[in-house]
């Protein structure tokens, strides 16, 4: 086709430029011009602006979601413990190795039996808004958590306490209603909170959080910053930053990307692929700490052949664990796991699991299968079902579900979000599940007991009620010394792991995280949450 | 002109009823409880009991809808169950964060596709029209999602041009300038391909018809036939199509908000489906929405200063 123009204006000459001619370049220089203005003129001019380091004294943090709430009462995600444990303190505090350490409170006892703590809280602590720190304070913050129309997803920690009482200003008693020697590992995970600001501001305390710690609140923009300042009247820590800047970039890639062209200071929990971006970048450091978050795979035991122990061995050994998590995982990011308790929390029993631990025998399982379904246990056309979550664990889950069929069992997979995850796991259906559950708490018990006590979320997910468990677990949170405890432990790791095969139990969370080495004194810790400023660690930015 | 606005404000509100309703269905009928999510794997079944009845989750469909519909309409949009804040603070705190980059990407878009476009429809089968078919097929096949990676990792990481994500600040500062080039192109750029497209097809269309000879047989310059005669007869469905596209605008500032991590509507909503924070996800929808509605309505008010015509009619 000829241009119109042409044949109407023949003697227009397009290309040219002549006085109220529209020509071709015209257009083009319009497209140009007015288009890539917008871009290029934000662009050029402040190229050596871009990006580049925050002042000195501001750290500036990627998480990757946005914090929900500020108030200790009310959070169950890693991002908001994260902030405001730089801004409220606990009367103890888990070391490096986790162990509680005495912090806001100077001191502890106990009775004999476990059942009577008393804590000595520190004078001469204040709070952010000048308010003095007292028993009262303490007594406030744990009464709210354990109030159960507060509906806290704190309360199955401390729910072993009957009363609270501050027998003077500076001494809390605290009542059990059985013997728990392990409340010390319970309490370090308790932060206080100012009671007569928490009364102040009710549910808009989470909006105006005062504590006590190295950092105070200034302010919180949905989905855009958190931010927070040095507390310079602490009782005890120097903080080495100015300011602290939290900045929730969902996306793993634009965090990387953030972090490589200067826009943030350091990026949390590494995922594989983002390892593998930053890894032989410059100016990038990156850390990993061995770390205990122990993922699984777990039976929904709702009836046969799920409820048969045999069953659950044949799936076990259709599949090479040690090689599908070693495929999955860069070491920096997760390992094999063999037993539910990983070094530094005790006990260790992991050689004795891993030789025991059921390894890929084809032969076996399609054996037991035959057997199951020859006993009419198993129907012949029965179809396992797995489900998982949309991240690292579905690839886990393809290799299970593979190997399944390799043995000729049917099987199939469903990869949805947590929410419905959770609410499959309340159904009357068999599932194979993987989650992430316990390993991260400084004692054994708050792992153990509520992956597998009768009544528990995690065993109800498994459909779980077992006597001869219940009873160990109950003892063992009851017993004197590590020692005794420690083999109580041991009995009920072997017990679900090898001789019930409850779960699979499947790898570990390192943690890894990168960071620009303008950061000093920044190390991941065993667990996913760590502090800014402790008496052994502080945090400063060049 | 004021019984066309009646007419067009009276046709938007069975729109939005039905669009409530539809929207409260879809949201509660996905399976997951948000008392479970809001609570975590770890909580007791007791506390997720009590929580539900905190929520008033226990109560009927119908009950909670008629609730939700009759606070909405005195404008309460309740309280997310997440944020534990007011609905309405959230919401209107963050519209105008995807407001600016959706009207920023429109900016651009249409800085860039009118001129090419008209560009093509002068010289069919030329270079320009070739490029900016080029242009036009790669703006609709290239995901948002993987455009804005690659924008981020060659203007950001790369070239260090500009900040990876996040807002600076306001619109009238540099920062925030700065900030909302990269999210802007990357929405904008399937916009622009359309309409590139779709005003080269009009244009062509417009210049063979005999008013365009007819002006320019009387002589006047190619300048004023095309702005003038040929283009201001072509924008009507270029228009539409623009107003059509900007709920497509608004369903791509869920991912690039995402990827740019920018603090608006969008991210607001994506993480609010994820946590089943219901109110939240029905108040931003809600808003959303009544957005669409209004853009469409000025749409249809536009018309008659374009052409005549519609308002004759």
């Amino acid at each position: 086709m000829e241009p119109r123009d042409r044949t109407v204006r023949p003697g227009d000459r397009y290309g040219a430029t002549t006085g109220g001619v529209v020509t071709r370049r015209d257009f083009l220089r319009t497209a140009a011009v007015t288009g890539a203005t917008l871009t290029a003129s934000a662009m050029v001019p402040w190229r050596w602006a871009a990006a580049g380091p925050a002042p000195r004294g501001v750290l500036r943090i990627a998480t990757y979601q946005d914090i929900s709430q500020l108030d200790p009462l009310r959070s169950n995600d890693t991002p908001s413990f994260v902030v405001y444990d730089q801004i409220f303190e606990r009367l103890l505090l888990p070391d490096e190795k986790m162990q509680p350490t005495p912090w806001l409170a100077e001191r502890f006892t106990s009775s004999p039996d476990a059942k009577v703590w008393t804590f000595s809280i520190r004078k001469g602590v204040t709070f952010h808004d000048g308010g003095a720190l007292t028993a009262e304070d303490v007594k406030f913050s744990l009464d709210r958590i354990l109030d159960p129309a507060n509906a806290s997803q704190k309360r199955s920690q401390i729910d072993m306490i009957e009363r609270v009482e501050a027998a003077d200003p500076y001494t809390v008693k605290i009542t059990l209603k059985y013997s728990y020697s392990p409340f010390p590992a319970a309490i370090a995970q308790q932060h206080v909170v100012s009671k007569a600001a928490a009364q102040k501001f009710g549910d808009q305390y989470t909006k105006n959080p005062v504590g006590s710690g190295p950092f105070r609140f200034v302010d919180w923009v949905t989905n855009d910053r958190v931010t927070l300042e040095r507390n310079p009247k602490h009782w005890s820590l120097k903080p080495g930053i100015d300011r602290v800047i939290f900045r929730p970039i969902p996306e793993a890639s634009t965090a990387a990307a953030e972090l490589l062209s200067g826009g943030v200071d350091i990026v949390q929990s590494l995922s594989a692929g983002t390892l593998a971006q930053l890894r032989n970048a410059p100016n990038v450091t990156i850390g990993t700490t061995q770390g205990t978050s122990y993922g699984f795979f777990g039976f929904r035991m709702v009836r046969p052949p799920f409820t048969d122990v045999r069953f659950r061995e044949a799936v076990y050994r259709s599949w090479n664990l040690d090689a599908a998590v070693n495929a999955v995982f860069p070491p920096e990011v997760g390992r094999r796991a063999y037993a539910v308790i990983s070094p530094p929390i005790w006990p260790d029993d992991t050689a004795y699991l891993k030789s025991r631990a059921y390894t890929q025998d084809p032969q076996r399982a399609r054996a037991i299968f035959n057997e199951l379904m020859g006993a009419g246990v198993m129907p012949r056309d029965y179809t396992i079902r797995v489900i998982s979550l949309p991240d690292v664990r579905a690839r886990l889950s393809e290799v299970l579900v593979s190997s399944l069929q390799q043995v000729g069992v049917r099987a199939t997979l469903q990869i949805t979000d947590l929410a419905t995850m959770l609410n499959l796991l309340r159904t009357e259906e068999n599932y194979i599940y993987s989650l992430v559950g316990g390993g991260g708490a400084p004692d054994p018990d708050q792992s153990l007991y509520w992956l597998f006590h009768t009544g528990g979320p995690h065993p109800t997910f498994l459909n779980l009620s077992d006597p001869v468990l219940d009873n160990r677990l109950l003892r063992a949170r009851q017993a004197f010394g590590r020692e005794a405890r420690s083999r109580l432990y041991t009995d009920i790791q072997r017990h679900v792991l090898l001789e019930r095969i409850y779960h699979m139990p499947a790898y570990y969370l390192n943690n890894t995280h990168a960071w620009n080495p303008r950061v000093k004194g920044f190390a991941p810790s065993i667990v996913a949450r760590w502090n800014l400023a402790t008496p052994w660690a502080t945090v400063s930015v060049t | 002109m004021g019984l066309y606005i009646l007419k067009r404000l009276g046709l938007a509100v069975p729109t939005l009823i039905g669009s409530t309703i539809i929207v409260f269905l879809l949201i509660h009928l996905a399976p997951g409880d948000p008392a479970v999510v809001y609570l975590g794997p770890d909580a007791r079944p007791e506390d997720v009991v009590t929580l539900r009845r905190h929520l008033g989750l226990d109560r009927p469909l119908a009950v909670q809808y008629w609730l939700y519909i009759t606070h909405a309409v005195q404008g309460d949009l309740g309280r997310s169950f997440y944020y534990k804040e007011e609905i309405s603070r959230l919401v209107f705190g963050t519209l105008p964060h995807t407001i600016e980059l959706t009207a920023a990407a429109l900016v651009i878009s249409l800085c860039l596709a009118l001129p090419l476009g008209i560009a093509a429809a002068l010289r069919p089968h030329s270079i320009v029209d070739y490029l900016s078919s080029a242009l036009a097929v790669a703006g609709v096949a290239i995901p948002v999602f993987w455009l804005a990676i690659m924008l981020i990792f060659v203007v950001a990481v790369h070239l260090q041009w500009l900040p990876a994500s996040g807002r600076g600040g306001p619109l009238w500062s540099l920062e925030g300038i700065r900030h909302i080039v990269l999210p802007a192109l990357a929405l904008g750029l399937g916009l622009m391909a359309s309409t590139a497209r779709l005003t080269r097809s009009s244009m062509l269309e417009v210049l063979d018809e005999e008013y365009v000879r007819t002006a320019r047989a009387k002589g006047l310059t190619a300048r004023t036939v095309t702005i003038r005669h040929a283009l201001r007869n072509a924008l009507i469905p270029i228009v539409t199509n623009v107003s059509l596209q900007v709920g497509l605008l608004l369903g791509g500032a869920f991912l690039t908000e995402t990827v740019f991590s920018w603090p608006g509507i969008g991210r607001l909503a994506v993480d609010a489906m994820v946590r089943r924070d219901y109110p939240l996800l029905q108040g931003v929808l809600l808003v959303t929405i009544v957005f669409f509605i209004l853009v469409n309505l000025v749409v249809d008010l536009v018309y008659p200063v374009i052409d005549p015509r519609i308002r004759v009619r």
